[in-house]
């Protein structure tokens, strides 16, 4: 465990050892730009605020890639699991939030859109359970399905003629809003990702359809012995999976753009698979890698308005990231050894 | 004459255990030489010896006289000598042709008409026509097997190696095997064949040699041996060797047939998908305290039938009963509640969950015991100090009860399993190749905890390919073969040498 955090710190000082060399490369001196950045982000007022915001679909998002991974399935379609969930949460918005307030409309969002991701996950889990089709297929080809949906709703019956055209919705009644943590601009949905992060934790180490999860993830045929339903793991497993996913959904149009507006989502989706890939699919750890690629993603946002850099810079950290973490495994896998003289 | 291949000495060691020790054997032109042993005799080892897949430690190999020492197969192949292996290496999406040629020096472009002539014209000589269009996967079981040995001699082998062929196939497919490999010994080429089956060694071989513990037993000339002979070099003197350890082989206290009938099988059978019979007409009963012991080659059915019994697999044909119910359809899970212990074969695959604590894995076939469970809720504590309670009780050497059972040694492994399947209320256990790769101590101990649960009434079926085993632990004994029941008797009259013969599929 403690190997595997100080191989993970030491491969994302390696990034930033790399990046710095990209900086220079590109005319910006990273032992200016590194400190300003890092200023900005953590001790600004608007840095910190958006750094949090960011952090809370990543990790939701990739604690529903991670919940998949632990039975080795991938989630690919976290992306639209999150605009799934942003349809559900809009529509219900639209519907009941002049009618109900706050108190009502709240847990309506949280557990609607928790269902209805759920529903929207069971195709490909119930595809991979009983018929064996490959679920990386079924869920990537699935964002596509969920993002043209928002499109048909966006550009025809949930368009709000009052904006002139742009393909968003009107705007929710206040009862739909998340409520802000004290006076910042950031919402409840951090609070809640770490809770689902804690609740799957114990989930897995503490129940018995935890332990089977564990049992099925590691040794599925030694699962099937035991005399464990793995079809239905496989299905509920993935269900939840998406529904977390689509709690994304919901966050980010409850919290802050509170309307269904196009390419509201730069990606988390898929940055979720990342995220959790990087945590080891640890469902605790995802806090940290959520927080790790929101710092990516707003420190990329502060060197473009800062240094005038073009985004490509930021996917290019993105992939130094991702290179240096996971090349790092050969490190968690093999060890040097002295050659013990015979 | 000298011999097509000569082998002096040879002598390969693997990490505790000599594979190959000291070994010559002699092929002659137009010969079949057949090499018969027990799993784990020796035989594929030098079988990868002589087609350049292992590096002998000592010895020499002499190639028409000639020594030389082959440092990859790609040597071997380019100086006749080619495997045909048990499993084969094809690529199923490719065509025959396309087999065929994989791996030999072609022009840049394919010359398919060519090649297919060729292809054509071997296999009208030797009886191994097939169409080279079509694909692999299309093919039947023993129409691969041809595509393997087309593609041995497409290369230009003269030294033969097949690796158990018979094993996979009908007998009307055998019996085409057994034309086309006559055909090849009249065409000159040299066969080693290796095989279990006892008549068609005696049937179809020139010389036959033994090995038993990497050594040559014994090597016999067509007609100068009998079944009985080869079966007892093979399996070695009916001599049970307990050695330093005592196993406490009391007898059955009481007479057995008044015991109450555990599991009982009634013509059962099983087919595969693609349509083989898997299981055939099989009659067995296995009465409470009463080891039953289950003897047979591998792959003879045995792993159909366990599964069967522990419930994965539901019977095509016939009854299964368990303590006087009907079993109907597969469900493991009721079949655990019913009280049905298992010691899977592949202990690593079945058996265990590799990252998973140690006491973690004791809940594998456990996790319905309310003990470790409340609503839904793991006790964790319980779980682990039941985990070290029966680490202790069955000595398994690991760090703490919280290590990954991965790290465990085979037999350390193995006796969390036979302790967790005991640890619970059982009628029935189910131990296939219990003691398999554990060393003498580890040994002794899983077969007196054993001769233990049956003291205690349980119900034991012992699975294993180890004839002496079976007769120290069992008593009563059924042989099985291809799928069937050949033979059935109990202790008192068993021989090595008749159940040998059953095995390998002679009436005796």
């Amino acid at each position: 465990m403690s190997v595997q955090v100080a191989v993970t710190v030491g491969s994302i000082v390696l990034a930033l050892i790399l990046g710095s060399v990209l900086l220079a490369l590109v005319g910006v001196n990273p032992m200016e730009a590194y400190p300003s950045v890092g200023a900005l982000m953590f001790f600004d007022q608007w840095g910190w605020q958006d750094l949090f915001l960011k952090m809370t679909p990543l990790l939701l998002t990739g604690l529903g890639v991670a919940i998949a991974a632990q039975l080795n399935l991938w989630n690919i379609g976290a992306e639209g699991q999150l605009y799934l969930g942003a349809i559900a949460t809009t529509w219900l918005a639209l519907e009941f939030s002049e009618s109900l307030d706050a108190h009502f409309m709240l847990p309506i969002l949280l557990i609607g859109t928790f269902v209805a991701g759920g529903m929207w996950a069971a195709i490909p889990a119930g595809l991979r359970s009983w018929f064996g089709v490959n679920e990386i297929i079924t869920t990537l080809l699935l964002n596509y399905v969920a993002i043209s949906l928002a499109d048909y709703l966006l550009f025809g019956a949930w368009r709000d003629p009052s904006t002139l055209n742009f393909p968003m919705t009107r705007s929710f009644g206040e009862s739909s809003y998340l409520p802000m943590i004290g006076s910042t601009t950031v919402h409840w949905g951090l609070p809640l990702g770490i809770l689902l992060a804690v609740l799957t934790w114990i989930l897995l180490k503490s129940t018995t359809i935890g332990f089977q999860i564990r049992v099925a993830g590691d040794n599925l045929s030694a699962a099937d012995y035991s005399g464990f339903n793995t079809k239905n793991l496989l299905f509920i497993v993935l269900v939840l999976s998406g529904a977390v996913a689509a709690l994304a959904g919901m966050t980010e149009v409850a919290g802050i753009h509170h309307r269904l507006q196009q390419n509201f989502s730069i990606n988390y989706g898929y940055t979720g698979i990342i995220v959790s890939r990087l945590a080891r699919n640890h469902p605790i750890g995802v806090i940290g890698t959520a927080f790790l690629l929101a710092v990516i993603f707003v420190g990329g946002e502060l060197l473009q308005v800062e240094y005038q850099l073009p985004i490509a810079v930021v996917y290019l950290f993105e992939g130094l990231l991702l290179f240096t973490v996971i090349g790092s495994e050969l490190f968690l896998s093999y060890r040097l050894r002295r050659r013990v003289a015979v | 004459m000298i011999p097509v291949l000569e082998l002096q000495k040879i002598h390969k060691e693997f990490p505790g255990i000599v594979a190959n020790d000291q070994i010559d054997l002699t092929l002659n032109r137009g010969e079949i030489h057949t090499i018969l042993g027990e799993n784990g005799a020796g035989k594929s080892t030098l079988m990868n010896i002589i087609s350049g897949l292992y590096i002998p430690d000592s010895g020499s190999m002499l190639l028409e006289g000639k020594p030389l020492h082959f440092k990859n197969p790609a040597q071997a192949i380019a100086k006749g000598v080619g495997m045909v292996h048990q499993h084969f290496m094809l690529i199923p999406n490719h065509s025959v042709s396309e087999n065929i040629i994989l791996g030999t020096p072609q022009a840049f472009r394919l010359q398919k008409s060519k090649v297919r002539q060729q292809i054509e014209e071997l296999g009208r000589r030797y009886g191994l026509e097939l169409n080279p269009d079509l694909r692999v996967q299309d093919l039947s079981v023993g129409e691969q097997q041809k595509v393997e040995i087309l593609k041995v001699l497409f290369r230009g082998a003269k030294i033969l190696i097949l690796d158990e062929p018979t094993a996979v196939l009908t007998p009307q497919e055998s019996e085409a095997l057994y034309k086309i490999l006559h055909q090849m010994k009249k065409d000159g080429h040299s066969i080693l064949f290796i095989s279990h089956k006892m008549r068609e060694v005696i049937e179809l071989s020139d010389r036959i040699t033994v090995l038993r513990h990497g050594k040559v037993k014994a090597t016999r000339n067509r007609g100068e041996t009998s079944p009985s002979e080869l079966a007892r070099l093979m399996m070695g003197e009916s001599t049970i060797q307990t050695g330093e350890i005592q196993i406490k082989t009391s007898k059955a206290s009481s007479d057995q047939s008044q015991n109450k009938t555990i599991v009982r099988l009634k013509n059962a059978g099983l087919r595969h998908e693609l349509g083989h019979c898997l299981l055939q007409n099989i009659n067995l009963e296995v009465r409470a305290g009463q080891i039953v012991g289950l003897a047979g080659v591998a792959g003879s059915g045995q792993a159909p039938l366990a599964e069967v019994l522990v419930g994965l697999r539901g019977l095509d044909t016939g009854k299964y009963q368990f303590a006087g119910e009907e079993q109907k359809g597969a469900s493991i899970s009721e079949l655990i509640h019913k009280g049905v212990g298992y010691i899977p074969e592949d202990r690593k695959r079945y058996g265990i969950a590799p990252h998973l604590e140690v006491a973690e894995n004791f809940l594998l076939r456990n996790l319905h015991n309310n003990q470790f469970q409340s609503r839904g809720w793991l006790q964790r504590d319980k779980v682990t100090a039941f985990g070290r309670d029966r680490m202790r009780a069955f000595d398994v050497r690991a760090a703490s009860e919280k290590t990954p059972i991965g790290q465990l040694s085979g037999g350390n492994m193995q006796k969390v399993i036979l302790a967790r399947e005991t640890s619970r209320p059982l009628k029935f256990l189910l131990a296939a190749q219990p003691v398999r790769g554990l060393d003498i101590h580890a040994t002794a101990f899983l077969q007196n905890q054993l001769l233990q649960a049956r003291a205690d009434g349980l119900a034991i079926l012992l699975i294993s390919e180890d004839l002496e085993e079976l007769l120290l632990m069992s008593d009563y004994l059924y042989v099985i073969c291809q799928g069937s029941i050949v033979g059935e008797m109990p202790k008192e009259e068993a021989e090595i040498e008749k159940i040998g013969l059953l095995m390998t599929g002679e009436r005796a």
